[in-house]
């Protein structure tokens, strides 16, 4: 059984999904201090993010019973049992859950918004009381990406990572523990594969961001070559220098390319070792639990099916977490 | 989008190529739960684990199949997004390094910039991610949908509603989040537009104290970006849980059916409960694919617009390479920018002798600029013709032509890399000597020997920075080195002190050699000891003649002069 609740993929604030692959992202120096200044930075704005938190909380509760539910559910079918009641709870549920995501989503729109409004004022502000060897030292159209694209990317950062580490962090939670309840032998076989996809997610990340920290430098190195030349086109066109510029611009633009796409087929062997990883988990669990269920050890088939549900639950937080916790280059 | 189309034509192959890997992939998905319920229904339900094992590995084997084809796409896919980026950046350069000032003009630098890196890389997120969207999505979509009815048939007039409600919600998801994700793009714009403005003129901006009045107008854009997008993301709140919750209900019907018959095998109802969250991944992947399209739709044709864009100067057929030396002849020219409802030059009709020190002189927006422009031809003459030695600079070969002209523009333009290399933009081949004596000429010499590594200091990002001053006498040791047959001085003096100003004027005056100057100033100290003199007004020409001459008949000369200079003079 493949996912369930949380299936659709999360919008960051500016309603554009970017994937978080094929995008540079470059750690902070000091992850822990930068963040503490972005906290910092909220203040004043951070009315009605209780209810966020508490929604967050709630959503991972559809994630964390359905399964169950639904185990419930498919044992009383092949018991011939009366299923109504069953199934009435599980209707609850999802309404429950619906109600929540829309909730949850509705408010979202409207804090987060506020408090990127928020925090691109205060930079301008900041901005605009600077000296003017300040401006001279930067390349304009570095400070405009800081104060449109990077406030974008902190946007991603507060929206995406708080919301979902919340989520993730109370379904993981609340997963383990049904898993326990259900059956402590399955669960630590799962937790062993589990393991293993999070030290291989983490190992291809490393290797993936540094591919990505080379493809920005290199494309802010074309970026600036495009900038100059077309903003100096009078004296370019003056000195004849059109066909240098085309030179130099197709060499970085090549070496761009080169960049790239080793980065992109870095980070596209990502998912599906993920995949697999995850498959022959789900193959040794069901397995398992065939063999247990033919040794009599297992009566409850409905506990097989809401038992490999949990498992896909629970090893999608530990390779979601990884990606989603590279944050972008913050002033 | 059409643009797109052709690009991918290109490397048509290996995106086929790609296809055919995520049809594979989205395969082996889409087999994956039937082979489950094989387990389950085959081997765990007749305690055969033998079976168990055997569909274990088969479905492990298609898993691993299913990742080697995800590498395969993600290797080829990878390959076409970026190789696409490039080419379309290639020829966005190409194509503006051959457009005319006017045509920059109207696309505006600052949006061009935008579009060979911002719209391009528009172009290859969706690209790149066209695979796994518009084509996986798709597929998984149908495939589920067949399987589910394969297995358990009596599924199918719930399977039909359930589609149909999905199809409504996504289709609606598309329709009110289209406009609304095209005003969060007009937001952005517009708050990327104050920004740069902002940035751009930053100095008047402190100069006249109105920071607070441009904090006012970024806050109002940014306020406005937070509405537009709070709308649209309001409008996905509503959708996205709507289709979950609908898939949910589908799920709770396909248990209750298999519920009321007898001998429902639970394998296959777990398969298709797992096919029916398929379809769910992949209807919501699809409604969210619409901002990446939107987006690439509106990159592809701000791209299509500049290679579009039909060079507005027109080159001769039979370039001509007559000897110049220095002649120059405006005859009856009038000239206007394009979309300018006043004539920016009109009727000016003046020859200039060839090694003559010509000064022109006028208030702000006389045409002094655009009139000089017109020599080094960046913009061609409405009415009348420009002769340079006896021939029409629109039939000449506009390199040759500007191989013997010189300009030094108002605002010094340096590039990143030594100063040597950028006093070598005058001539590639210049020697040593040539270089400093270019500098001494322009008063450079002293001050970049004593700039870090002299002629070796880097200049722009990461380098040093120069003063305006120091940057326009660097600029004017550039066109000097070129030993050009036409020198014109844009109000380049602007940002020294009178001294060196002298000091300029004097070392330009050593290197003479006959050279034609054009000198354009506001200050009539700069201009007096020209030649001959060329007063500006409102587009035409006032005055034309030595100092005296203007001093004696030229009334707004003189009122410039008296401006500047003072009371007393001659009568």
């Amino acid at each position: 059984m493949a996912e369930k609740g949380g299936a659709v993929p999360p919008a960051n604030l500016n309603g554009i999904s970017r994937p978080g692959r094929g995008r540079a992202v470059v750690k902070p120096k000091n992850m822990k201090g930068t963040l503490g200044r972005l906290w910092r930075l909220t203040r004043g704005q951070r009315k009605g993010l209780g209810w966020i938190l508490l929604l967050s909380a709630l959503a991972s509760g559809a994630s964390i019973l359905s399964p169950y539910v639904t185990g419930l559910a498919v044992t009383a079918v092949s018991n011939g049992d009366a299923l109504l009641r069953i199934l009435s709870c599980l209707t609850g549920l999802y309404l429950c859950d619906w109600l929540v995501r829309f909730l949850q989503a509705f408010f979202m729109a409207s804090i987060g918004q506020r408090v990127i409004c928020h925090i691109r004022r205060t930079l301008f502000d900041r901005v605009k009381t600077l000296a003017l060897s300040f401006f001279d030292r930067r390349r304009h159209g570095e400070l405009m990406s800081r104060l449109t694209n990077d406030v974008d990317n902190i946007s991603t950062t507060i929206s995406n990572s708080l919301t979902l580490l919340l989520t993730y962090g109370f379904t993981v939670a609340g997963v383990f523990a049904m898993m326990l309840y259900l059956s402590p032998l399955l669960t630590v076989v799962s937790l062993t594969g589990t393991g293993l996809v999070f030290l291989l997610t983490k190992a291809v990340t490393k290797r993936t961001r540094k591919l990505f920290a080379g493809q920005q430098k290199n494309l802010d190195a074309l970026n600036g070559q495009v900038e100059e030349s077309i903003a100096g086109l009078a004296v370019v066109k003056a000195f004849c220098r059109e066909g240098e510029m085309e030179r130099e611009f197709g060499e970085k633009n090549e070496e761009l390319c080169r960049v790239s796409i080793k980065a992109l087929i870095c980070s596209g062997y990502l998912m599906p070792l993920m995949n697999v990883i995850n498959n022959l988990l789900y193959v040794a669990v069901s397995v398992l639990c065939g063999v247990l269920f033919v040794n009599g050890r297992i009566t409850d088939i409905g506990l097989v099916t809401g038992f490999l549900l949990y498992v896909r639950q629970f090893t999608r937080p530990f390779v979601e977490i990884p990606i989603f916790t590279t944050i972008s280059r913050l002033p | 989008m059409k643009l797109i189309g052709e690009y991918i034509q290109k490397h048509l192959g290996i995106f086929l190529l790609s296809t055919l890997f995520l049809t594979m992939e989205a395969a082996a998905d889409l087999l994956q739960p039937t082979f489950m319920s094989f387990i389950v229904d085959r081997g765990i339900r007749n305690a055969d684990t033998g079976q168990i094992l055997l569909y274990g590995v088969m479905m492990l084997g298609i898993a691993m199949g299913g990742a080697v084809c995800a590498v395969m796409r993600s290797r080829f896919a990878s390959r076409v997004s970026q190789t696409v980026g490039k080419e379309l950046r290639r020829d966005l350069y190409h194509k503006v390094q051959q457009l005319s000032m006017e045509n920059i003009d109207r696309l505006r630098p600052a949006s061009v910039i935008t579009r060979i890196t911002n719209d391009v890389v528009q172009i290859q997120d969706f690209i790149n991610g066209i695979m796994r969207i518009m084509v996986k999505a798709p597929i998984t979509c149908t495939g589920a949908i067949l399987l589910i009815l394969i297995q358990t048939p009596a599924q199918a007039p719930v399977m039909a509603v359930i589609i149909l409600m999905v199809a409504f919600l996504v289709v609606g998801n598309m329709k009110t989040g289209y406009p609304r994700f095209g005003t969060v793009q007009e937001k952005l714009d517009r708050l990327n537009g104050t920004a740069g403005e902002f940035l751009s003129s930053v100095r008047v901006v402190k100069a006249f104290g109105a920071e607070e009045t441009e904090a006012g107008k970024f806050g109002e854009a940014s306020r406005g970006l937070a509405l537009a997008n709070t709308t649209a993301l309001r409008t996905m709140a509503v959708f996205s849980p709507l289709i979950n919750l609908t898939v949910n209900f589908g799920i709770v019907l396909l248990l209750w059916i298999s519920g009321s018959r007898q001998g429902t095998e639970i394998g296959r109802l777990m398969a298709s409960v797992n096919y029916m969250t398929q379809v769910l991944f992949a209807a919501g992947m699809i409604s969210n694919a619409l901002n990446t399209a939107v987006r690439a739709a509106a990159s592809a044709g701000r791209i299509k617009e500049v290679l579009d864009e039909e060079p507005a100067q027109r080159l001769p057929e039979h370039p001509l390479r007559p000897e110049i030396t220095g002649d120059i002849r405006f005859a009856h020219v009038s000239f206007s920018y394009a979309g300018a409802g006043k004539e920016a030059l009109h009727d000016i009709d003046i020859r200039i002798r060839q090694g003559e020190t010509v000064g022109i002189i006028g208030a702000t927006g006389s045409g002094k600029t655009t009139l000089v422009n017109l020599v080094p031809r960046f913009y061609d003459a409405v009415e009348g013709t420009v002769w340079i030695d006896g021939c029409d600079v629109t039939q000449m070969d506009t390199e040759y032509l500007r191989g013997a002209i010189a300009v030094v523009p108002q605002k010094a333009l340096l590039f990143s890399g030594t100063i040597r290399e950028n006093l070598r933009w005058g001539r590639a081949d210049a020697g040593e000597e040539e270089l400093r004596a270019a500098a001494e000429a322009a008063c450079a010499d002293g001050f970049i020997r004593q700039t870090g590594q002299g002629y070796d200091t880097l200049l722009g990002q990461g380098g040093v920075n120069l003063s305006g001053g120091q940057k326009q006498r660097i600029s004017l040791a550039r066109a000097l080195v070129r030993k050009p047959c036409i020198l014109i001085l844009d109000d380049c003096t602007s940002a020294l002190d009178a001294r060196t100003e002298a000091g300029v004027l004097k070392g330009l005056r050593k290197m003479g050699g006959g050279m034609t100057m054009l000198l354009v100033s506001q200050r009539i100290s700069t201009v007096m000891r020209a030649d001959r003199i060329l007063c500006m007004d409102d587009g035409r020409v006032q005055g034309y003649g030595t100092h005296g001459e203007l001093m004696a008949s030229c009334n707004t000369y003189r009122e410039i002069y008296q401006s500047q200079i003072g009371g007393g003079g001659h009568g």
